[in-house]
């Protein structure tokens, strides 16, 4: 049975490093307000900021754009970074992405990759705590939320969940349950209660993967195949092609700029095609 | 500590409320009293109201006071103007910005802020009425805000202040034994570990009364205490069934 543990209560007597817990004398302490189970060992905070992972699916909104790409809000402490290089077309402030962290620097710095922009649909924000119990074991969750609602429902780590479907409202509200009661025992009973499953329809429902109409259509692996460089109307490499023609700068060879300051003083010795000067060149020294 | 008053500040061995020498004002501790908060916290103790917040972990502004390595904690502690008898003066004064100081270093101390580096911790502790020992009120106070904001913290902290009236030690000194008694002193302590994290000390004490007061204060760690973990675990049972806080 889980009980409500507050920062400074014994845990474990063994060490184990976690965000949510900090350890000392080889002992385990809580460091938030959480349920723990002693039996299972398994600590659930009940608040706290998204800490970003290699990995983790995260929904965002674009705050900016930078040289190197653009700036995006995960509604935790840090920004996410998404590199344009290599993106098929422009995003815009204020698109909303679900992307992939796929690096977090030593100081927190949150490169995203795989960008995905949502249209439609609605995002709500959850604690980013509950998101495991959002998805529950092996997606059981998910996959009865997604069945029971006849909803896309992308969950973000960072507690935004996006939501598209016929039974929009019902989807909100449920997860917005799940957030409220997570910490409570009998959560997926509860659940199971409000969307009005049938009991013996639940264990389909948990073990069927719903693949959305966004997973289906995530095109895995796009950058390496086409390798950029389409047309544009495809939507390939952007950024070379609207630069105009190249300008040509003539021959740029290191042995011709040296032929202008040895010229006047040494003209003579010099061979016939060194000392002739070019136009351009010959001038500006 | 100030001027030694005429009357008496202990009659018949109670003192001028009624209480026992070891004996707490009522206190009273809500969590997430405020919704656009991380975390929050309402305390009462006797006639002390108090309002704590915290946000965070955010960005930090000015940037250059990031630290790479950890979060930054910061305290603000304001009296309300209207807290006092006499009407005060709104803004930091000297006596806020030195006790702003002395919590966020107490809190500094308990704050796990290697888990959240470049980024800000704010505390506001703002004191509505006040009645004497409002800086341990506060401290108590801000320390449920923090664990309501899910801050990983290494303890919970409890404050609570002793002094000496009428050549006797006493505890949580209310305003007319704070102004007119011979010692005020304010103590924070790690209640799972009894370390101390604040101590400051008015007045004058003799080292077997000093003695006495600590015991006094340890004493009164764990009654306030349960009363902070009562607070949060009433938050997390009225959370469920609060309808979604949308934004």
């Amino acid at each position: 049975m889980a009980k409500l543990v507050t920062p400074g209560d014994l845990l474990l007597d063994r060490p184990v490093r976690n965000p949510y817990t900090f350890v000392k004398d080889e002992k385990t302490y809580a460091a938030v307000v959480g349920m723990f189970d002693p039996e299972q060992g398994r600590f659930m905070p009940i608040k706290g900021s998204y800490l970003p992972m290699v990995g983790d699916d995260v929904i965002g909104v674009i705050e900016e754009e930078k040289v190197i790409g653009y700036g995006i809000n995960l509604f935790s402490p840090y920004k996410g970074i998404l590199s344009s290089k290599g993106l098929r077309f422009p995003f815009e402030p204020n698109d909303i992405l679900i992307t992939q962290v796929s690096e977090v620097s030593e100081v927190k710095d949150i490169w995203l990759s795989r960008p995905m922009k949502l249209v439609e649909g609605e995002i709500i924000n959850i604690a980013p705590t509950k998101v495991s119990r959002v998805i529950g074991k092996h997606s059981s969750m998910l996959n009865i939320l997604k069945a029971a609602t006849k909803c896309d429902i992308l969950v973000g780590k960072n507690g935004l969940i996006w939501i598209k479907g016929p039974n929009q409202q019902k989807a909100v509200e449920a997860i917005g349950k799940i957030d409220r009661e997570a910490h409570l025992p009998g959560l997926t009973d509860r659940i199971i209660e409000f969307l009005g499953v049938k009991p013996e329809d639940v264990a389909a429902m948990a073990a069927q993967p719903q693949r959305s109409s966004y997973e289906s259509s995530r095109d895995e692996g796009q950058r390496e195949e086409r390798g950029g460089f389409g047309g544009r109307d495809r939507g390939g490499f952007r950024g070379r092609d609207d630069r105009g023609p190249r300008r040509d700068y003539g021959d740029r060879s290191p042995r011709r700029l040296e032929v202008p300051r040895e010229a006047p003083a040494s003209g003579q010795s010099q061979p016939a095609e060194q000392a002739q000067p070019e136009q351009g060149s010959g001038q500006s020294y | 500590m100030g001027t030694p008053s005429e009357q008496p500040l202990i009659v018949g061995g109670k003192r001028l409320d009624g209480r026992a020498m070891d004996e707490l004002r009522p206190m009273t501790i809500k969590a997430g009293v405020l919704n656009r908060a991380n975390g929050s916290a309402f305390l009462t103790l006797g006639r002390n109201k108090v309002m704590a917040a915290v946000y965070g972990p955010k960005e930090v502004f000015p940037k250059h006071e990031t630290d790479p390595y950890k979060a930054v904690v910061r305290c603000r502690y304001l009296m309300a103007p209207f807290s006092t008898d006499d009407h005060g003066r709104s803004g930091p004064n000297r006596r806020s910005r030195e006790i702003s100081m002395v919590i966020k270093e107490a809190f500094a101390n308990v704050v796990v802020a290697e888990v959240y580096p470049k980024t800000a911790i704010e505390i506001y502790i703002e004191i509505l009425e006040s009645h004497g020992s409002t800086r341990v009120a506060g401290l108590t106070a801000a320390a449920v805000a923090l664990a309501n904001a899910g801050i990983p913290m290494r303890d919970l902290l409890v404050g609570v202040s002793i002094g000496k009236i009428d050549g006797k030690v006493a505890v949580d000194m209310q305003k007319e034994e704070d102004n007119f008694g011979q010692a005020d002193m304010p103590i924070a302590i790690k209640p799972t570990t009894g370390e101390i994290v604040l101590l400051q000390m008015d007045g004058k004490m003799t080292r077997a009364e000093f003695e006495q007061a600590l015991d006094m204060a340890y004493a009164k760690v764990d009654e306030i205490h349960e009363l902070q973990v009562a607070a949060l675990k009433e938050y997390f049972d009225r959370a469920a069934l609060m309808p979604q806080d949308v934004e």
